[in-house]
């Protein structure tokens, strides 16, 4: 979540707690938190271990070789 | 002195009980809960109170989806307090108030399947927040009341020509392991059992889960059903359960696991008072005394406690 996402939910919350929070407020914060998931960078994909790359394979070389059977 | 037997097993007790009866007692008899508020409640609080605004509002009072949403997350933020959560975890005032933006995303409020039932007398909407507390054929120890069975579910609805109970869970990982915890819960099985008990055959449970993490959300639906047969099944070993608990009790002596239940979900809060000699001295120092009335999801003292339910003569 954005920092400024998060500080004004939180300003948000203290006015719900005082009973001062107006419905365009609410209307506001739906629409910061919808931005935001929306907008969020996503989870870099975690994989088990380290990738292997894959071995350089030289086919000319293993085409010569079937052909010298 | 002895500490009087509770008046009602929920689900919690008896999961406790079950994995160890030392823990049971320490947390529902003498009623020890951890100093400090758990992260975990609070958040899973006033999640689950955001969304039964929300659903109130469109369903009883009849108001747009937008307005109803907005009712929830104003109930969420009110309901989370003035709680500082640790720095650690995820589950902050704002990305809770994000999960639910996110719950009804997935689940539009008009657009959900899911519905909630309707009273057959008053045709009025029932069906949400389905709290129970249906007697056994067992009376307290202390008094000739019948000891209940309690619990509150957060949905009763229809579905795909069903009724189903639906119940949200907020994790911080969903995956097959999070989806095949559910097959035989017994806090499912316990929800089927009350809601047949007063006439209303439900199928099964459907588990929406909400996976709460510091950039992202997720969701996953697990529906688990419950045959006749595995609710007859279940009751028949909540008897043997609570039997159990009342010899416990009888005797004043609970047994102590010491193996697994001792590690597992991150730890049971109580191990380093039965590590210790002087059990006693680290009850007092970590730890305070309040009882959870899972009807109405608030913690009370125990003087509270016992004027809402009777007993307690201590």
């Amino acid at each position: 979540m954005q920092p400024e996402t998060a500080a004004k939910i939180e300003l948000w919350r203290a006015k719900a707690l005082a009973g001062t929070i107006t419905k365009e407020e609410l209307r506001e914060a739906l629409a910061c938190l919808r931005f935001d998931r929306q907008n969020s960078a996503p989870a870099e994909k975690k994989t088990g271990g380290k990738k292997q790359k894959p071995a350089d394979v030289d086919s000319d070389a293993l085409l010569k070789e079937l052909d010298g059977l | 002195m002895q500490y009087p037997f509770p008046p009602f097993i929920d689900s919690t007790m008896l999961a406790a009980f079950r994995s160890c009866p030392r823990k049971c007692y320490l947390s529902y008899i003498e009623h020890w809960k951890p100093k400090g508020e758990s992260v975990h409640l609070v958040a899973g609080k006033a999640f689950a109170k955001g969304i039964e605004e929300a659903r109130t509002s469109f369903y009883i009072k009849e108001k747009s989806a937008q307005e109803s949403i907005e009712d929830g997350l104003a109930a969420l933020l009110i309901s989370y307090g003035n709680f500082e959560c640790p720095p650690e975890s995820a589950k902050s005032a704002s990305r809770m108030a994000g999960a639910l933006e996110f719950y009804f995303e997935c689940y539009p409020l008009g657009m959900d399947k899911a519905t909630p039932i309707l009273n057959r007398n008053t045709g009025e909407t029932a069906g949400i927040e389905f709290s129970f507390a249906e007697p056994l054929s067992l009376n307290r120890p202390d008094t000739s009341d019948p000891l209940l069975y309690v619990g509150r579910a957060d949905l009763v609805a229809d579905f795909a020509h069903g009724i189903y109970i639906f119940d949200e869970k907020t994790t911080s990982q969903l995956g097959p392991s999070w989806a095949r915890q559910w097959e035989l819960r017994s806090q499912f099985t316990g929800y089927c059992w009350a809601a047949r008990k007063v006439g209303i055959e439900a199928s099964g449970v459907i588990v929406r889960g909400i996976s709460i993490l510091k950039t992202k959300y997720g969701n996953m639906d697990v529906l688990t059903y419950r045959s006749d047969w595995e609710v007859e099944r279940w009751e028949e070993q909540v008897y043997k359960d609570i039997l159990r608990m009342m010899r416990c009790h009888s005797e004043d002596y609970w047994d102590y696991s010491l193996d697994h239940a001792c590690i597992e979900y991150g730890g049971c809060p109580f191990a380093q008072v039965c590590k210790s000699p002087t059990p006693e001295l680290w009850l007092e120092t970590y730890f305070t005394r309040r009882v959870w009335d899972p009807l109405a999801r608030e913690e009370y003292s125990i003087e509270e406690f016992h004027k809402r339910w009777g007993g307690g003569d201590e």
